[in-house]
């Protein structure tokens, strides 16, 4: 009986790489990591203890060159970068690794504090000392640490923490591997360049989810169709830890399953985490001043009133469809925006609650159907859409580069025209005619073999 | 002064017909503009003039014209005594340092006004001082300084009043612009102006059919008119037109040109449009996402050439009002606003919803 309070995450967590499906590619990868990373390690104690052996006496030099050179190289190849969607198994690629190599995982997750006292603190002591135990016996484990979600490193509440983590990078003397959800290069472009496998794990084929579900049902006997498991695999949107946890959610109590327990189970799947639920809430209120209670909750958490409009321009196609809805939508839309835009330029944050009363009122209300109920219903229907963050733009300056000059001497056009009707023009001109190429290559002073390249950029 | 630095030799043996075929020298626009010609003469001869603005539509020849005047008088030392400056280039980091350097730029002013839209632009401080108040080199009367689009200087015209009177003797400037109804007052004043026109139609034609039979290609009549009505009399875009179709198709047909034509000036607005009238809002933000990022477009430029097309197609007139007017009340009233994509994707449905109405 005390098995069935396992989750069976846990339970069902693949104990080695070999349990693994659909994973090759990421886990050889790592495998060569770590291969490397520990024949790296290897020589480099060898040729530490030569070191100490002659400390005493004269220094060989060429021994001290590859001691330096080793050492070098691995402090480039200390730490690896898993990027996935939650529930792909960044994780338990991991810990089903360390098993492999006999090593002893030191995690530190988001669950943790990351100051970069507290980063300090767990582990630098530890990275920085090799066993005591290593100079007597063989068998003693390695150690491989986990640094768990990145970017879950807050920038206010642990400050310094990205900072600490490059530190204990660049320290360590066991490989690193760090997991993260998204790309940010904004605010972890550093670690990133730091760790040399940077491996992308894509979100999970529905066949592979349900192949594992399929194993789980036979061993834990429940009578599923495969149709079911099909659907649940599905809906899980590649997210093994998800489907497995739908799975049990399912099975506790009853061992047969319905089809609208199903249903009813995924309402309840939060995929994004409070985004998500926020903003689906946000298009359920049924008053002005509860929208915008809402709006103030989504504001407050992670999305500053800068970006909020940002977020819900990029996910209202999932709360508003038809042509009228966003026809009004959009209307209240543009003028909050033209408010938030004169609140940047004049700093005038009286003006801000108008911002915060005609996106709320604007949006949430643009939904037609007079029916509340039907209006929430249909919005539950669209839940299963993920809530994307917003796409950023960088809007070109016109650059003033060689090229451009070049063209300007030539022509004699503002810059402005330059970029815009001349430049388009020159891989045209000089598709064909070898002499055109050639001129152009004189003025701007390149080689002729590189000069379609040039015009390109 | 790196910038004005002309060789002349590699513009006759240019490849480019548009760089290849500017005139060389001040009598072969006799024929062109006769009027302006004698006029031009006159200065020449007394080799002297006063500062001139010239006035005429885009692409008629004033740049040109400038640089002939400034040529004759300049003689050899053309390119040490005068400057070209385009009124609404950017200044590059590289230039705003080296004022900064050299102390003409105050680093307070620099940088000032944080998230206005207008900066201040030390357009005179950089490029115009340095050069107006040097002397000038060798055996020239004077110095001369052309300035292209001068109207985009808005407020800075002002700094200029002082400068045309203070340095007049050591440099005499030739602004041109396309715009005299952006220059104030005290500007025109100070200059002596010059018309550029459009070349007559028969003018255009005979020159277009004069460059064809240099480079030996035969070409018709109607495709003349058809170029000189797709190029808006522009001379420039008119050979540029004339030589990537010659290079694409070897031949000069309306079919050829055509093609070419559309090829050159669609970045995706006409696709947008037509996507707006007909297609469903989702499309629409992904197209205006590509636009913006694969044409190098900014909000204004949009809609700029979304006027520019909308006013060109054949729409039932209040349907054509209306869509200009949104167009205008969106560039208009979204100077203040934030996020460009939201304005932009406003106004496209609002298009798209009258695109739907019944108008009867």
């Amino acid at each position: 009986m005390e098995e069935n309070n396992i989750p069976w995450v846990e339970k069902y967590r693949p104990q080695t790489t070999k349990d693994m499906v659909g994973f090759e590619d990421i886990i050889s990868k790592l495998q060569k990591f770590l291969d490397d990373f520990l024949e790296l390690q290897k020589k480099y104690r060898e040729i530490k203890k030569q070191l100490r052996a002659t400390s005493s006496g004269s220094i060989d030099r060429k021994i001290d060159l590859k001691f330096k050179s080793i050492r070098s190289k691995l402090a480039n190849k200390t730490a690896a970068m898993l990027i996935g969607p939650p529930g792909v198994g960044k994780t338990t690629i991991v810990y089903a690794l360390a098993r492999d190599y006999n090593l002893s995982v030191i995690e530190l997750n988001a669950s943790d504090v990351r100051t970069e006292e507290a980063v300090n603190e767990k582990l630098r002591e530890t990275v920085r000392n090799t066993n005591l135990l290593t100079f007597t016996s063989q068998k003693v484990k390695g150690k491989l640490i986990l640094i768990d979600e990145v970017d879950g490193i807050h920038g206010r509440n642990d400050r310094g923490g990205a900072a600490a983590v490059k530190k204990i990078i660049s320290i360590s003397r066991y490989p690193v591997i760090m997991t993260c959800n998204f790309k940010d290069y904004r605010r972890f472009g550093d670690l990133y360049k730091l760790s040399s496998p940077l491996l992308e794990l894509t979100p999970a084929k529905p066949e592979h989810i349900s192949l594992i579900l399929k194993k789980i049902v036979l061993k834990e006997h429940i009578e599923i169709s495969s149709e079911q498991i099909k659907k649940i695999a599905e809906r899980s949107q590649g997210d093994y830890r998800s489907a497995i946890n739908d799975l049990q959610a399912l099975v506790q109590g009853t061992l047969k399953i319905q089809d609208d327990q199903l249903d009813a189970i995924n309402m309840r799947r939060d995929h994004a985490g409070h985004i998500q639920e926020m903003m689906v809430n946000f298009f359920q209120q049924e008053t002005i001043k509860d929208a915008k209670r809402t709006l103030d909750k989504i504001e407050s958490k992670d999305i500053s009133f800068n970006n909020i409009g940002l977020w819900l321009n990029e996910n209202i196609f999932n709360f508003l469809t038809k042509k009228e809805e966003l026809f009004y939508g959009y209307q209240n839309f543009a003028f909050a925006d033209k408010i938030l835009g004169y609140i940047g330029r004049t700093q005038d944050y009286a003006h801000l609650s108008y911002y915060y009363d005609i996106l709320s009122g604007g949006l949430c209300f643009a939904k037609l159907s007079s029916n509340i109920s039907s209006r929430t219903s249909k919005i539950k229907a669209n839940k299963t859409k993920k809530i994307k963050p917003p796409k950023y733009f960088r809007i070109r300056a016109i650059p003033d580069d060689e090229i451009s000059l070049v063209l300007q001497k030539l022509y004699r056009a503002p810059l402005n025209e330059i970029m815009r009707e001349i430049r388009p023009r020159i891989p045209l001109l000089t598709a064909v005619d070898k002499e055109i190429r050639q001129y152009f290559a004189k003025e701007f002073n390149v080689d002729i073999k590189k000069i379609s390249k040039v015009i390109r950029s | 002064m790196s910038s004005s630095k002309i060789n002349i030799m590699s513009e006759e043996d240019s490849p480019i017909w548009r760089i290849k075929y500017r005139p060389k020298k001040l009598s072969e626009i006799k024929n062109l503009f006769p009027k302006l010609y004698e006029q031009l003469k006159g200065f020449i001869q007394s080799n002297n003039f006063p500062h001139l603005m010239l006035i005429g539509p885009p692409g008629s020849g004033k740049t040109m014209i400038g640089e002939l005047i400034a040529r004759e008088i300049l003689g050899k030392e053309f390119t040490m005594n005068s400057k070209i400056l385009y009124a609404d280039d950017p200044i590059g980091k590289a230039e705003r340092n080296e004022s900064k350097r050299q102390g003409r730029v105050s680093s307070k002013m620099l940088g000032s006004g944080a998230g206005s839209q207008k900066n201040f632009r030390p357009f005179i401080q950089i490029r115009v001082r340095p050069f107006v108040s040097t002397k000038k080199f060798g055996k020239s009367p004077f110095k001369i300084l052309i300035i292209k689009n001068f109207h985009d200087l808005d407020v800075e015209q002002q700094g200029f009043r002082r400068i045309m009177e203070r340095y007049s003797r050591n440099c005499r400037m030739i602004l041109i612009t396309d715009r005299i109804s952006s220059i104030i007052d005290p500007i025109v004043s100070r200059c002596q102006l010059l018309l550029v026109p459009y070349l007559p139609d028969f003018k255009f034609n005979k020159l277009i059919k004069t460059i064809c039979d240099q480079e030996k290609i035969p070409i018709k009549l109607d495709v003349i008119e058809y170029i000189r009505h797709m190029s808006e009399k522009n001379i420039g875009k008119a050979l540029d037109l004339l030589q990537i179709t010659k290079i694409k198709y070897n031949e000069l047909s309306l079919d050829s040109l055509s093609k070419v034509y559309s090829m050159i000036t669609d970045r995706g607005i006409l696709n947008l449009i037509s996507l707006t009238m007909q297609g469903d809002v989702k499309s629409l933000r992904t197209k205006v996402r590509s636009i913006f990022q694969n044409q190098n477009l900014s909000k204004d430029e949009i809609l700029f050439e979304m006027s520019k097309r909308i006013a060109d197609m054949p729409l039932e007139p209040h349907v054509q009002a209306l869509y200009l007017e949104l167009i205008a009340n969106t560039d208009f009233g979204a100077l203040d606003s934030q996020s460009d994509e939201i304005q932009l994707l406003n106004l496209l449905i609002q298009m798209n919803m009258i695109g739907k109405m019944n108008f009867n």
